[in-house]
């Protein structure tokens, strides 16, 4: 049991990393299906684990020069507000309605990313191949070839 | 190229609002359903803010921290939160980020999106469909 949600831990870790999610997608469902959490309950959880999580997270992403502490500052901003409104929103709605919610709004950015993803597989294509990457050392650029969303 | 990118955002070609109003809906995402909100962020930023996907990956991240902080501070105080699976949970996950971190910085943008996007309608179709 122990063992178990600590294995979840790090999956969920290795997603948030990856895809610059707190991981809560995951988190959430894994509390309410696997361990019968109640929603709510899984919810506030999930919260406090995506923290600790963001942070290890932004530290690695840092080093690597992806983080724009810019927009991000903006997005807090507005962000921090809203959170506060959504979760007295949420303490306020049944389990049900919430579990709702959340499928819907996956399901949405959900097609919208693999529509992007899909666009941008193409695209890379079309340019073509980056040549063998039998690279194990592969530290050389790795821009690419043409960026799509450049024109305005 | 990176410069290119650089300045498209930092340079105010993008109005402060647009990334404002974007961490607003991510932040009421992210409280009302116990998400981080960068589900939210991150197309919202490709879309309106010009970011390429690590980029808006690794910025929503960062925004995460202070709206998951406030999220989190609302449900202790409803006494909503399991703080020993708290525990257990981010114990694996601060070891799973850095592992994430290093695959992310060699994949390719699109084979990430779609990887992304994939898991996302796997778990909707689970929610919607008990």
């Amino acid at each position: 049991m122990i063992v178990g949600i600590v294995a979840a831990g790090v999956l969920v870790g290795v997603m948030s990393a990856l895809f610059g999610v707190g991981g809560g997608i995951l988190m959430v469902p894994f509390m309410v299906l696997a361990l019968g959490e109640e929603q709510h309950l899984a919810e506030g959880t999930s919260l406090l684990v995506i923290l600790p999580t963001a942070v290890s997270g932004v530290l690695a992403h840092r080093r690597r020069g992806y983080v724009s502490f810019h927009t991000g500052m903006l997005l807090a901003l507005g962000g921090s507000a809203g959170a506060w409104v959504g979760a007295l929103l949420a303490l306020r709605l049944s389990a049900d309605s919430l579990q709702i919610a959340f499928g819907i709004l996956l399901a949405v950015s959900g097609i919208r990313v693999i529509r992007r993803g899909v666009a941008d597989l193409r695209g890379e294509r079309a340019v073509g191949p980056p040549e063998s990457q039998s690279g194990v050392g592969t530290r050389q650029s790795r821009e690419p070839p043409s960026s799509p969303s450049d024109g305005s | 190229m990176r410069v290119a990118v650089r300045e498209e955002t930092a340079k105010g070609r993008v109005s402060p609002w647009v990334p404002i109003a974007i961490g607003l809906v991510a932040g009421i995402a992210s409280g009302l359903l116990g998400v981080g909100g960068g589900i939210v962020m991150v197309p919202l930023l490709a879309t309106f803010a010009g970011f390429a996907q690590h980029r808006a990956h690794a910025t929503s991240l960062a925004a995460i921290v202070p709206i998951a902080a406030v999220g989190a501070t609302t449900f202790a105080i409803a006494g909503e939160i399991d703080y020993p699976v708290a525990g257990l949970l981010a114990v694996g996950s601060l070891v799973g980020a850095p592992l994430g971190a290093r695959f992310m910085a060699r994949s390719s943008e699109g084979l990430l999106t779609t990887m992304f996007g994939l898991l996302m309608i796997g778990v909707a179709i689970q929610l919607l469909w008990p």
